[in-house]
């Protein structure tokens, strides 16, 4: 039987590197993306969120899957990696999303009335082959990146001690997050340049995954109006022949 | 033939994998994509089946959905309706949802697993629930019976199953009359969320007595010939099947738990002496429990007479959601009209992914055929913690308390491996056990387990308290050798019929104080009866615990944080680990130890 104890390696020196080192810059469109999204959060949200407390709560539930979906996206990394460091790291990253998602729910939790939860999505991996690993690390760095850039805001925003002392205690987390996916990141291309340039296009590929969920939104409010008109127009004529369905439903033969 | 099965859109969607007519996995999503009871369409258990099986979509000859899909949106649709004009927002939000994936599913999964859409095919949702059954069951032939919340419109189903042909129904209960329904609105009145904890439910009827039995039969009404129907006004029948209660159900029972009732649940204690003093506040709360349970019961033996008066036969397959309920079912083992009884490990919609592979293949005139055991899931890629270890810091294994220090011991030897685990647990030390192929269905059975000493109650309420957080009053299982069953266990023999935590059976009186913390308050155990030849590490574990302590079984709980799913991977086991205040972690040739 062997038996050795584990000794700090170089997992806590990869998330030990400066801060926001990639240099890259954002390019205008994405920035005016970013800049109206903090104005939303810093303007709009606190009104909502004081109107309706269980807005806030579900809202600080969603954070809680989002958290949790960051997780589940590194063990799928950690299982397309072979590099035994970097599966460490993206363990050491999963760790810190599951605690960031228990925090969220807590909260979450503490604000409404009961266990307040949203109905799972479906989970689709982004890292599909371990070609894409390197598409992947700099697309979660390029999210962690707006993800603290969000934090910040929400914290500042959301005007109750709990809330934003969480926000601003998970803001540092992510910022470790995307400097070390940076260092991996670089580690993986072994050059500065490549590594930018993935960034460059994962940062593209997010504000397309925006738009795509803006456009989504808006497509589903305009369902939701044709659907509650239908409603309207088909509920006097199928109401009562629901009705007797409803009530019948005794042991039946089958045919 | 080779197909794969698929149930999803309600809970615990399930993808299952028949190669030349055999079943050869079956993995619920929740485990890959660690969200409890996921229903979305399993895209990614399909794809580790196909991997599991060497198979690509293309060698599938089918792809079948557990239910009709049009049918259960006719189902929708009407109760939706029923409501008219109250609900307009639940038909928006409903029919978002299905006029997406769920009601062209044949196009969805042809889509996604990219097979042309003339090869997904259909089966009825008790159909798969039965064919899973009997075809498990290993029976020539037998009566069967489901019953769960619903299906398309049926909620309960009678059957006549013969070997190599597939199941024939031969009478349903249609939507709303459901047992399942009745039993998750009670569940959600009494605190837990319904059509997830019933456990609970159940759990909570043992400290009770059914004094209220005549009140809950005023709102499920049970007939001389076996039917059953729900009290209308009682349940509020909401689209997506998930039924609660209404003001006249408030009028006949009182305001439903609060927050308060709930946290005095916390007050019982499954570890109690017999003989406990329930408080008056808690005590209708209890009482109602057990009376819901016992009218439960009732409504199954009724149900069973009505299938043995349908189909004269000495055995029968039950499946569906309800099957889970352990304590029913040993009821029914004991009361009901059949000498022989089968319930499937994962009776409810996991269980159905397999029986609609097996119902279309069936159909199609082919000799089906399924392994006896239950361990149909994913095997742990260990490799994946055993490169990460050396980079890894105690700090990151002990988030909990950030204390002490983990010790790594490889095995060469598995027995030595067995000894330590043996060892460790005769110490009172709580034991993470990942073990090749993970089992179907919810509950652990030794493959994806957490054990301890059942006598170390010191050791039993830290489990409880610092690992599995859950409420006291919900009682362990004591996994024990098939050798040892008649001699733990009354009923021993009948229990080893239903070897997979299926049942409940009284633990002998001389037993008990060494096996306390598998035994609930009432007395029983819900025992895994571990056969060698199925389980043979698993057996020499229980071996060598028992020649260490002289105590001839381990309790067993499922390896799970409080609202994950089951752990699956060696990388879900490390988390758990390092989230937890686990003790000892065995993984493969590998343990990790944590000393405080
Ligand atoms: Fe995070
Ligand atoms: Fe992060
Ligand atoms: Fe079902």
């Amino acid at each position: 039987m062997e038996t050795h104890a584990y000794h700090l390696s170089h997992v806590v020196a990869i998330g030990a590197r400066p801060r926001l080192a990639n240099g890259v810059r954002g390019g205008y469109p994405r920035g005016v993306y970013v800049a109206l999204r903090r104005w939303a959060i810093r303007v709009v949200m606190p009104v909502m969120w004081r109107l309706w407390p269980r807005r806030r709560a579900h809202a600080l539930a969603e954070f809680a899957a989002t958290e949790a979906d960051s997780g589940w996206q590194f063990k799928q990394a950690i299982e397309r990696t072979p590099d035994p460091a970097l599966k460490a790291l993206l363990f050491c990253n999963l760790l810190e999303e599951m605690e960031h998602s228990e925090r969220f729910q807590r909260l979450a939790d503490g604000m409404g009335q009961g266990r307040v939860g949203v109905a799972p999505a479906r989970r689709t991996s982004l890292a599909t082959d371990t070609s894409s690993l390197r598409a992947f690390i700099a697309y979660v760095h390029a999210g962690e990146l707006d993800i603290s850039h969000e934090f910040d805001a929400y914290g500042r925003a959301a005007g109750v001690p709990a809330i934003s002392g969480t926000f601003e205690a998970l803001r540092e987390d992510e910022e470790g997050h995307q400097s070390g996916l940076w260092s991996a990141l670089r580690k993986l291309t072994r050059s500065d340049s490549e590594a930018r340039s993935l960034v460059r296009r994962a940062r593209w590929r997010r504000l397309y995954r925006s738009w795509l969920s803006v456009s989504k939104q808006l497509g589903d409010a305009m369902l939701a109006l044709w659907l509650g008109l239908a409603y309207l127009l088909m509920g006097p004529l199928a109401v009562w022949s629901s009705r007797a369905r409803m009530r019948s439903g005794h042991a039946a033969e089958q045919p | 033939m080779n197909v794969l099965g698929i149930s999803a859109h309600f809970h615990d969607a399930t993808a299952a994998l028949m190669v030349d007519d055999a079943i050869v996995a079956s993995v619920a999503e929740e485990r890959i994509s660690r969200q409890k009871h996921d229903a979305s369409l399993p895209l990614n258990a399909a794809s580790a089946c196909l991997a599991f099986g060497g198979l690509s979509a293309q060698d599938l000859d089918a792809v079948v959905f557990y239910e009709a899909p049009h049918e259960k949106f006719t189902r929708v649709l009407a109760s939706t309706m029923a409501g008219f004009p109250r609900t307009l927002g639940r038909f928006v939000s409903g029919m978002k949802g299905w006029l997406g994936e769920k009601l062209f599913v044949r196009n969805a999964l042809s889509k996604a697993l990219d097979v042309h859409p003339n090869r997904v095919a259909f089966s009825s949702h008790h159909a798969s629930h039965a064919t899973h059954a009997f075809v498990m069951s290993g029976f020539d032939e037998a009566a069967v019976l489901v019953v769960d919340a619903v299906g398309e419109w049926t909620t309960t189903s009678i059957g006549r199953a013969r070997r190599g042909e597939p199941v024939e129904l031969l009478e349903t209960h249609e939507y709303p009359d459901s047992l399942g329904l009745f039993y998750a609105a009670f569940t959600g009145f009494l605190g837990f969320a319904p059509n997830s904890e019933e456990c609970s439910t159940m759990a909570l009827a043992s400290f009770g007595q059914p004094t209220r039995v005549a009140e809950v039969r005023q709102v499920l009404r049970l007939a001389e010939d076996g039917t059953f129907s729900l009290a209308r006004d009682a349940f509020d029948l909401l689209a997506d099947g998930k039924a609660t209660y209404t003001p006249s159900f408030v009028r006949r029972f009182g305001e439903p738990a609060n927050a308060a009732t709930v946290e005095r649940y916390g007050t019982l204690d499954a570890l109690a002496p017999a003989v406990t003093v329930i408080s008056p506040e808690l005590t209708p709360w209890v009482d109602l429990a057990a009376s819901v349970q016992s009218v439960l019961e009732e409504a199954l033996l009724g149900l069973c007479r009505r299938a043995a008066r349908l189909v004269p036969t000495r055995r029968l397959c039950l499946a569906g959601g309800v099957a889970l309920n352990c304590v029913a079912v040993s009821r029914l083992a004991r009361e009901g009209p059949f000498e022989t009884m089968f319930v499937p490990p994962d009776p409810g919609d996991g269980g159905a992914a397999v029986g609609a592979a097996l119902a279309h293949a069936l159909r199609e005139g082919r000799t089906v055929t399924i392994p006896k055991s239950p361990f149909l899931g994913l095997t742990p890629r260990y490799e994946d913690v055993h490169a990460m270890l050396e980079h890894l810091d105690p700090a990151h294994l002990s988030r909990v308390n950030n204390a002490g220090s983990v010790t790594c011991h490889r095995f060469t030897d598995d027995d030595r491996g067995l000894g330590f685990a043996a060892d460790r647990l005769a110490m009172g030390k709580i034991v993470a056990w990942v073990d090749s192929r993970a089992e179907t269905g919810p509950r652990a059975l030794g493959h994806r387990s957490l054990l301890a000493h059942p006598g170390r109650l010191d050791t039993v309420r830290r489990l409880g308290r610092a690992v599995k957080r859950r409420a006291a009053f919900r009682p362990y299982a004591l996994s024990l050798n098939a050798t040892r069953a008649t001699g733990v266990l009354h009923e021993g023999r009948a229990a080893g019929t239903l070897p997979w935590m299926q049942r409940t059976a009284p633990v002998h009186d001389g037993l008990r104080p060494q096996l306390r913390g598998g035994v609930h308050v009432d007395g029983t155990t819900r025992p895994q009866i571990v056969s060698r030849e199925a389980q043979p590490r698993f057996a020499a574990l229980l071996d060598a615990f028992e020649a260490t302590t002289g105590v001839p079984a381990l309790l067993n709980t499922s390896l799970n944080e409080r609202g994950q799913p089951l752990v699956d991977s060696a990388v879900d086991a490390l988390t758990m680990f390092a989230r937890t205040d686990l003790d000892v972690l065995m993984l493969d040739t590998l343990a990790l130890e944590r000393t405080r």
